[in-house]
């Protein structure tokens, strides 16, 4: 077994189900933050024949008794990360291919799971239980999906590379890694089963659906070559996280709190003289909704300026979904010890700037905080006094 | 597995400036400052010289309801007072400078 699959199917639903478990078996429909579009529904919701991308107006015509829960983006993220963790207590080469479908390498293993009911049970214990999520593993990635996906939840299902392609043969056509366009004409053709497809002459597949047809073909037989293509290292990103309560809700405090996220993530052991290749910032609602950037330096630089530079207009610009509980930044993509040349013909007020700097972190280094502290401003035209200026430690 | 580089939580140095002080306060009976205690001193009050109310988020449990009053001090000096509106009248005063 080469590859594991960890899936939990409609991942966003599955947490509202997971926190309220009665709503299983109820007419449910998980809908944008808008509450516009149906985004995902359960079994018993579909029998009214409600679908995503439904508007939500249709969906409750067609069922009035329709549960309608709203998406919480930041929930579904972090039990997309959880499940990530997981797979990354086996194996360091873990993909994260979507939300709920995480992949990891495990050759190698062998001296450390001898047996691979200790490797299932090493993954489901580190998995979120409340999520129930299904685990496959087999010798490629799509095999490995479909039995994920064929599993019951909370199981592990394990395919041999010998019956593979029966093991496939009657899963349904609708798995397959086709869009939905092709999948309908698969149907329109009469083939229903990932073995119908597995049936054709290889040249007719590509002619009809090209290289996405012919890869899938592969796939069907059980050899498909798409690869694993691991997350980087730990070691090349550095997090910051930083929590508000009460939560932000001017656009300057949150500024403010990401550029002192930054200085830190900076000075993290990990990140000191190395090279930052992109940064991404996320932010998190009191309920839950998610705000996101990701920005990718136009070069490697170490340089806090530089880097602020580029982050800064993300969120001078940001329309936040509400007000900000958390505020998490990553460096990523850090380069290996990097320096840079400096001028020879440094100006007076850098020089007397690395100067403070240098008496700061000693006496932060004597006193254990930094006791010289900046005045911000961060909501300056608010009523409340209190809330007009801050106090920010100066932290080199 | 290298240990995640989650750092821990905090708020990070924000300190807000200019918080306001817990004041002693004897109100009249429509509920408005008559005199000052500070400490054994007692600070008349000439005269109200404006009175505004701030409320906000108040969809939020920790809604926020205040009544200001700018006051005119028996010795000439002007000071700003609020009173937390969900305290009772006796309590909740605190002294705000602007």
């Amino acid at each position: 077994m080469l590859i594991a699959c960890l899936l939990v199917p409609s991942l966003g639903l599955a947490c509202v189900l997971a926190e309220r478990p009665h709503l299983a078996s109820r007419p449910v429909a998980l809908t944008d933050m808008g509450q516009s579009r149906v985004l995902d529904c359960t079994s018993m919701a579909a029998r009214y024949n409600i679908r995503p991308g439904l508007p939500l107006r249709e969906a409750t015509a067609l069922c009035p008794s329709l549960i309608v829960v709203e998406e919480r983006p930041a929930r579904t993220a972090r039990a997309a990360e959880a499940l990530i963790e997981a797979l990354g207590t086996v194996s360091p080469l873990v993909e994260a291919a979507a939300p709920g479908e995480v992949y990891a390498d495990l050759r190698g293993l062998d001296g450390l799971y001898p047996r691979r009911d200790l490797l299932t049970h090493a993954i489901l214990v580190a998995a979120p239980a409340m999520l129930r999520p299904r685990l496959g593993l087999a010798d490629t990635r799509f095999t490995a999906a479909i039995a994920a996906r064929a599993a019951a939840p909370g199981e592990a299902r394990a395919v041999e590379p010998a019956e593979a392609a029966g093991f496939l043969a009657v899963q349904p056509a609708s798995w397959l890694p086709l869009g939905t366009a092709v999948l309908e004409r698969l149907r329109l053709f009469g083939i229903t089963t990932i073995g119908g497809l597995a049936a054709l002459p290889a040249h007719a597949v590509q002619a009809q659906f090209g290289t996405p047809g012919w890869r899938a073909w592969l796939a069907a037989r059980g050899e498909d070559p798409t690869p694993l293509r691991p997350r980087p290292f730990e070691a090349e990103r550095v997090i910051e996280v930083a929590q508000h309560e009460p939560p932000l809700i001017g656009r300057e405090a949150v500024t403010l709190t990401v550029e002192q996220l930054l200085g830190r993530a900076l000075r993290q052991p990990r990140a000191v003289r190395r090279f930052v290749r992109s940064v991404r910032v996320r932010a998190t609602t009191e309920g839950d909704q998610l705000w996101e950037r990701t920005q990718v330096l136009r070069e490697p630089t170490g340089d806090r300026d530089r880097i602020w530079h580029a982050v800064r207009p993300l969120l001078e610009y940001a329309e936040y979904p509400g007000p900000i509980a958390t505020l998490e930044l990553e460096l990523g993509g850090l380069t290996a010890e990097s320096g840079r040349q400096s001028s020879l013909l440094d100006a007076e007020r850098v020089r007397r700037r690395d100067q403070m700097d240098e008496m700061v972190r000693h006496l932060k280094l004597r006193y254990g905080l930094s006791p010289v502290a900046r005045m911000v401003e961060v909501e300056p035209w608010s009523r409340i006094p209190e809330r007009r200026w801050a106090l920010m430690d100066y932290d080199p | 597995m290298v240990a995640h580089p989650r750092t821990s939580m905090g708020t990070h140095g924000l300190r807000p400036l200019g918080l306001p002080r817990e004041i002693v306060v004897v109100v009249n009976q429509l509920g408005l400052p008559s005199a000052i205690l500070r400490g054994s001193t007692v600070l008349g009050i000439a005269q109200v010289e404006e009175l505004w109310r701030v409320s906000e988020a108040w969809w939020r449990i920790d809604a926020l309801a205040r009544t200001y009053v700018r006051l005119l001090l028996d010795s000439g000096r002007l000071l700003t007072l609020f009173h937390d509106d969900q305290c009772v009248p006796d309590d909740g005063w605190y002294e705000q400078r602007y």
